[in-house]
């Protein structure tokens, strides 16, 4: 992970601007990837909070048991060409997973 | 994409393995189906399990207890298990959607059942567990460890996934292979997870409409695209990438081969693709044995499954060998059974024909 330092308040001049959002979905019963991207205005600062919420040092529970979940990731790139990626199995994504998740796919764009 | 998208809910809100023994229950509605099945196994040819072989494999089945269903309502919501809608033995209720699942899993409980001698999904007559109307336009169907869980569907892509019988058992057979030890959810032993479930799944259905593997369509989920999608079915294990090939979707990325494995972090490592290559393989058995698949084909496989020899991480060719055993161990070494498997893994590249 090559993040820069915790860019977590957007009206900070110096902060490296969040220019990306891609939310990829595997798997389910179809095995069918879908995608989504959200790429924020400058002045946008909601979609850098929703990111900066996000647990993103905390490894996602192993998935005990099941089949045929989902399984998500989440690529964030700033304008220092800086990304993250986390990786999380379906039973992860609640709180402010998936209110980021939810935003990107509600921005619309496919990516 | 649709405002209404929702998650998961976290895991412990569903009680620990709540399957419980049960007493005898009132016979299920598949009367039809379960007939059937007595009249193939008062035809079956011999069968001589081997002492390591389906030892799990109960009673006669006149005095093996169905399993008795449940089914929940999430009424929408991403919390599981939702309010209970329908119990064994409760008549329809005014919602299509729960009485497809009631029905579904009484076709795949009958299935197993009658074919294998199996009660339910933990060979003892537990309860088979479902809800429905799982999230807001939910595009999915999942085995969470516990119960069967159906989404609705977007509409656009996806209709509700209770309407397609070889779904419901995909997600049955889940359950089943997880009783039966397990195999790892990724990789190849993920693969192999997921065809048993097709297997089981198109057997199942192949088995209520009373269909030889000729007649078979070989399709899974063949009823849950919506109108505008380009393609036929989730899967096809007669010709694996075969199945759609659509705008949104995009074309079905199975292999039949194993010099076309796909290799990808995606879907816990092509756990939906390369199982084209295992799904093929059983389809290569049933066809060149011909009849009702369930009986030779599906018997070696299903007896592989429970004879409990398949670690958890297991490959296609530690699978292949298996199949290969038991079949030698229940139809003879010199059989065309044991040629038929051999012959199929060896024309999926997975063995080579002289070291099978």
């Amino acid at each position: 992970m090559t993040a820069p330092d915790e860019p977590d308040t957007a009206s900070d001049a110096t902060a490296p601007h969040l220019v990306a959002v891609v939310v990829r979905r595997t798997g389910g019963i179809a095995g069918v990837p879908r995608q989504w991207a959200a790429h924020p205005a400058p002045d946008d600062g909601r979609l850098t909070d929703l990111v900066a919420r996000c647990p993103w040092h905390e490894v996602p529970p192993e998935e005990p048991s099941g089949a045929d979940r989902f399984a998500w990731q989440v690529t964030v790139r700033w304008d220092t060409d800086d990304e993250r990626h986390a990786a999380l199995p379906d039973r992860a994504v609640l709180g402010p997973w998936r209110d980021l998740i939810e935003a990107v796919r509600n921005a619309g764009g496919s990516a | 994409m649709s405002a209404d998208l929702r998650f998961p809910s976290a895991p412990g809100i569903v009680p620990p393995y709540l399957l419980a023994r049960i007493a005898a229950v009132p016979e299920t509605r598949w009367e039809r189906a379960a007939h059937a099945a007595r009249a193939t196994l008062e035809v079956h040819r011999e069968y001589r399990p081997a002492p390591a072989a389906a030892p799990r494999i109960r009673s006669a089945v006149s005095s093996t207890p169905a399993a008795p269903r449940e089914i929940a309502d999430a009424q929408h919501r991403e919390e599981l298990p939702g309010v209970v809608v329908r119990r064994e033995g409760e008549p329809p209720t005014a919602d299509a959607v729960v009485d497809e699942a009631y029905d579904g899993l009484g076709a795949t409980a009958s299935f197993f059942r009658d074919v294998y001698g199996r009660a339910g999904i933990d060979a003892e007559g537990g309860r088979l567990l479902a809800s429905v109307h799982y999230g807001r336009a939910y595009d999915n169907a999942f085995w969470n460890g516990e119960r069967m869980v159906f989404g609705d569907g977007d509409g656009e892509v996806f209709r509700g996934f209770t309407g397609s019988l070889s779904v419901i058992a995909h997600e049955l057979a889940h359950g089943v292979t997880e009783d039966e030890g397990g195999l790892d959810y990724v990789g190849q032993s993920g693969a192999l997870n997921e065809s048993l479930s097709d297997v089981f799944g198109v057997l199942t259905e192949q088995h209520a409409r009373w269909q030889t593997a000729r007649e078979a369509s070989w399709l899974v989920g063949a009823e849950i695209f919506a109108e505008q999608v380009q393609g036929m079915a989730l899967r096809s294990l007669a010709q694996p990438g075969t199945a759609y090939d659509d705008d949104v979707l995009g074309r079905d990325p199975q292999p039949a081969h194993m010099r076309d494995v796909v290799v990808t972090a995606d879907d816990n490592g092509g756990v939906h693709i390369n199982s084209g290559i295992p799904n093929k393989a059983f389809h290569l058995v049933a066809t060149a044995l011909g009849g009702w698949a369930w009986e030779r084909a599906g018997r070696i496989w299903y007896d592989t499954l429970v004879s409990r020899v398949l670690p958890r991480t297991c490959d296609f060719v530690t699978f292949a060998r298996a199949t290969i055993a038991t079949a030698a161990a229940v139809y003879g070494e010199v059989s065309e059974e044991t040629d038929a498997v051999r012959s199929a893994w060896s024309g999926v590249g997975v063995i080579d024909d002289s070291t099978g």
